[in-house]
């Protein structure tokens, strides 16, 4: 078990406050004697509710671990379960390790929050000291974290024996407590947006949560790849069962190529109303593409055979220029909106906005741009049937 | 192209009227001498039925992939139901459907869809060939058709097979599915044999060449080469082999890749403490000009301290590595490849974008990861390809720039001949082994006792212990552009 140095077990609010008071002090010193140090506020305040459980803050917490080795590390718990952590020098393999780990812990709740990079965010002082406090005022002060949330259990990633573990384990279970679901919209040309089609997946942060609290699925992305198989087998087998179709209306889901091939698949296929053939996406990641391309290209053409559209998931602006949809043979692109996206040469413009769903469109700024592109479909909470009628460019 | 049966070419409609009657055979397997009494039967009133035979037992290695059984099953079997047909599985793993031909005008039996056309017969083998077009050069051989008011199948076509050439259809182990054959244990327990022992053994090289062509148009693959980098690598086969779990690290894709991030720091670790020390480790070994060696790592690896302090150890001894980098590393996290390509340029150091197959080429932009080279995996089927596809191949050379690409597994010299026409230069594989190791054979004073074998392995070993029975070492890691090999190498 690992953590920070300067551990204290004191968690109750005064004990939060007392910290504050000697975080301030501690940056003003450094904005008074002018001494370089680095700083990091996690703002865990800021979750949703289903968000925020004991091991959602105990995985947040340990993602900070990694600047335990940093030179002089001292940790600060703040009112409403926020945390800092101050340093001296650089720590930058530190600093990354913590930041990725902070996203990937929310990776998949992604449009839930308001922006996960700001979760985490860095300052140099004493050249930002006023913008660590303001960050710190900023913050709620709510009640501190709740029990458990003190602890400072270090969270390991997925190893090959819980993989193995969580995956014995998930054979026969019922998910459906798990499904989430998400909008996609089309946006209107009188305004507003209509329901297309939504989007099913499970919560891995509530699997998580009951199979393995203490460990953190995405801290290795590839044994989280592999365990994502099983979860499609499992969301598979709940879709084949009597009526569990009945009535519903379009839909899409994340599968891996492999899933799409296995017998689970087949048997949703074979029981699939008819009325839904047509109506369902299947969304495809780029890694699992390119991790076996002649399996995704018979699967994609058998997939294609049997009705489904396929959707090529988790675009950003890195990657826009790489994955040219019409070369892979794919209906759908999703791309994520990032401000990034709005900074794009003109030369790389999206080449196929009609075919685009525009996903985490949280904000004015990306529907904004999502029209100026000819974008028609949305993600996102600025994105609702019916919604952002008041919104600019909705 | 793969032979078709006698005077049967595959398309129903051209099946020959000259094929021999069916005749049952007397002995063999359930599965076909099921097939032939059902063929029989039908026989007697052939009009509107067929027999189509799917013949997986021609794909070549990989396949048949578990996946191709499944799905070619389900296909068959739809149409079975609507088409009142009958499915056979053959000892060789071929399938056979007996059944109705489609009547126009009337609607068959079974489930309908309102989003997709489900498969008439008669359209099976082109939805066959299509599926499988990337797994066999010979799609069109896949299927054989027989209309059996028109011709009937010899009977030979579905001879049990003897026993001894008898080989069970491949599935993977009933408690997994498919992707899951492998346990995440058994890579577990090959990272560990990496973290648990010395890993000097564990490790081979091999070097990547620069044929000197004095122009675009050249494409003498007997040109003089120049070592460019020496890529230092675990020997999965080595680790395998320790735990007796051959070809089981590279099953999964994924398990392979988190294989590869524990392997990284043991890797890092080897040549921080063998830099300046001399030796096919070192990272400054030959000094400068020397040709620098190549590592595998992970974005993981290449943004850990461990890495940092490896770049460091580059900079005070003037020297610098190259940092190979899987496509599938890139696209699993493209911001951290980014930061990655950020760190490497800062460094000086050059990164390699590996693992980048023909199909990768013709489905992506790999240009568009702006790596500083791409290695380009060798297959045939790039000598192979259709117009369009050969056409989209040269412009995504052409946008990558054929000097940033290497040739690798290039293990034939039919692998130098095409990538020396599309202007490549840089080549990595066995067939430059063989050609180096002829160099060195002829310039070396102790070469009457050594085969070309031996001198190809003792170069790809990093340790002594590899290179035992060499007498003339200095030339295994010779830095000088070879003779040139007339007629290329022997081997």
């Amino acid at each position: 078990v690992s953590g920070l140095p300067v551990r204290r077990p004191e968690t109750d609010d005064d004990a939060r406050h007392a910290e504050a008071v000697q975080l301030r002090a501690l940056v003003r010193e450094s904005a008074g004697s002018g001494t370089a140090r680095r700083a990091v506020l996690l703002t865990l305040s800021q979750l949703p509710d289903d968000l925020a459980r004991p091991h959602h803050r105990r995985l947040a917490r340990a993602a900070l671990d990694p600047l335990a080795a940093a030179d002089r590390a001292r940790r600060f718990d703040l009112p409403g379960g926020d945390i800092a952590v101050v340093w001296r020098g650089e720590a930058p393999a530190a600093l990354r390790a913590s930041r990725d780990a902070v996203l990937h812990l929310f990776a998949d709740e992604a449009e839930r929050l308001p922006d996960p990079a700001s979760l985490l965010r860095s300052f140099r002082l004493p050249e930002e000291a006023e913008l660590l406090l303001e960050a710190m005022q900023a913050s709620p002060i709510g009640p501190a974290a709740p029990a458990g949330g003190g602890r400072r259990a270090a969270c390991p990633p997925l190893d090959p024996a819980l993989l193995a573990a969580m995956e014995a384990a998930l054979v026969q279970a019922d998910v459906a407590r798990f499904v989430r679901r998400r909008q996609i919209c089309e946006r209107l040309p009188e305004g507003g947006f209509r329901l297309r089609w939504e989007e099913r997946s499970l919560s891995v942060a509530e699997i998580a949560a009951v199979l393995a609290p203490e460990r953190s699925m995405r801290g290795d992305p590839w044994l989280f790849r592999r365990l994502t198989r099983t979860l499609d087998r499992r969301m598979l087998a709940l879709l084949a069962a009597p009526q569990e179709l009945h009535g519903a209306g379009p839909f899409s889901l994340n599968l891996n190529i492999a899933s799409i091939l296995s017998p689970e698949f087949l048997r949703f296929d074979a029981n699939l109303p008819g009325a839904l053939r047509g109506q369902v996406v299947i969304d495809l990641l780029p890694v699992d593409i390119l991790a076996d391309p002649p399996s995704f290209l018979f699967a994609r053409d058998f997939a294609r055979d049997r009705g489904y559209r396929l959707l090529l998931h988790g675009i950003t602006a890195d990657t826009l220029e790489v994955f040219p949809l019409r070369r892979l043979g794919l209906d759908l692109l999703q791309l994520h909106w990032s401000p990034d996206l709005a900074r794009l040469d003109p030369d790389q413009a999206l080449a196929d906005a009609a075919h685009t769903v525009l996903s985490r469109a949280n904000n004015a700024e990306a529907l904004a741009w999502g029209r100026e592109q000819g974008i028609m479909l949305y993600q996102g909470r600025a994105a609702v049937p019916g919604g952002a009628r008041a919104l600019p460019g909705g | 192209m793969q032979q078709h049966p006698a005077g049967r070419e595959g398309p129903i409609g051209r099946a020959s009227r000259a094929a021999l009657p069916f005749t049952p055979l007397e002995s063999g397997g359930g599965a076909e001498q099921a097939l032939q009494e059902a063929v029989r039967r039908a026989a007697r009133s052939p009009q509107g039925r067929m027999v189509l035979a799917l013949h997986l037992s021609r794909l070549p290695p990989p396949g048949p992939r578990p996946h191709h059984r499944r799905i070619a099953r389900a296909i068959l079997e739809d149409t079975a139901q609507r088409h009142e047909g009958q499915i056979f599985t053959l000892a060789n793993g071929d399938m056979v459907l007996l059944c109705r031909e489609a009547v126009p005008g009337r609607t068959p039996a079974g489930r309908q869809s309102a989003g997709t056309a489900l498969p008439d017969p008669t359209c099976l083998p082109d939805i066959m060939a299509r599926l499988l077009r990337i797994d066999t050069p010979d799609p069109a051989g896949l299927t054989t058709v027989w209309r059996l008011e028109e011709a009937l199948p010899a009977p030979t076509e579905f001879a049990p097979p003897p026993p001894a050439a008898s080989r069970p259809v491949l599935s993977p182990p009933a408690s997994h599915g498919p992707g899951l054959a492998v346990q995440p244990s058994v890579v577990d327990a090959i990272a560990a044999v990496a973290e648990g022992t010395a890993i000097a053994n564990l490790l081979q090289r091999q070097t990547g060449v620069l044929i000197a062509s004095t122009n675009r148009h050249d494409t003498n693959p007997n040109a003089p080469l120049r070592p460019l980098y020496r890529e230092v690598t675990f020997s999965i086969d080595a680790l395998e082999a320790r735990i007796a779990a051959a070809g089981q690290a590279t099953a999964d894709p994924f398990l392979f890749r988190h294989l590869a991030g524990r392997l990284d720091p043991r890797m890092l670790a080897v040549l921080a403490d063998a830099a300046g020390q001399g030796g096919a480790l070192d990272i400054a070994a030959g000094g400068r000009g020397a040709p620098p060696l190549h590592l595998n790592l992970t974005l993981a690896g290449i943004l850990s301290d461990p890495f940092a302090r490896l770049a460091q150890l580059c900079r005070s001894l003037g020297t610098a590595v190259g940092v190979e980098l899987a496509l599938v590393e890139a696209c699993a996290d493209a911001a951290a490849f980014t930061r990655a390509r950020s760190l490497l340029a800062d460094c000086g150091l050059t990164l390699v974008l590996d693992g980048v197959s023909h199909l990768a080429l013709l489905l992506t932009r790999p240009c568009g990861w702006r790596a500083d080279l791409v290695k380009l995996d060798w297959s045939p089927r790039l000598a192979d390809l259709a117009g369009e596809e050969r056409q989209q191949v040269a412009a995504a050379l052409e946008r990558i720039g054929p000097h940033r690409v290497i040739l690798h597994r290039a293990e034939t010299e039919a692998a130098l001949r095409w990538g020396l026409a599309q202007g490549i230069r840089r080549f990595q594989g066995r067939y430059v082994d063989a050609i180096l190791a002829a160099g060195r054979t002829m310039a070396c004073p102790r070469a009457a006792g050594c085969s070309l074998r031996q001198c190809i392995e003792r170069a790809a070993a990093t340790g002594p212990a590899g290179r035992t029975g060499c007498g003339a070492t200095f030339l295994l890691d010779g830095e000088a552009p070879l003779p040139v090999m007339a007629g290329g190498p022997a081997a």
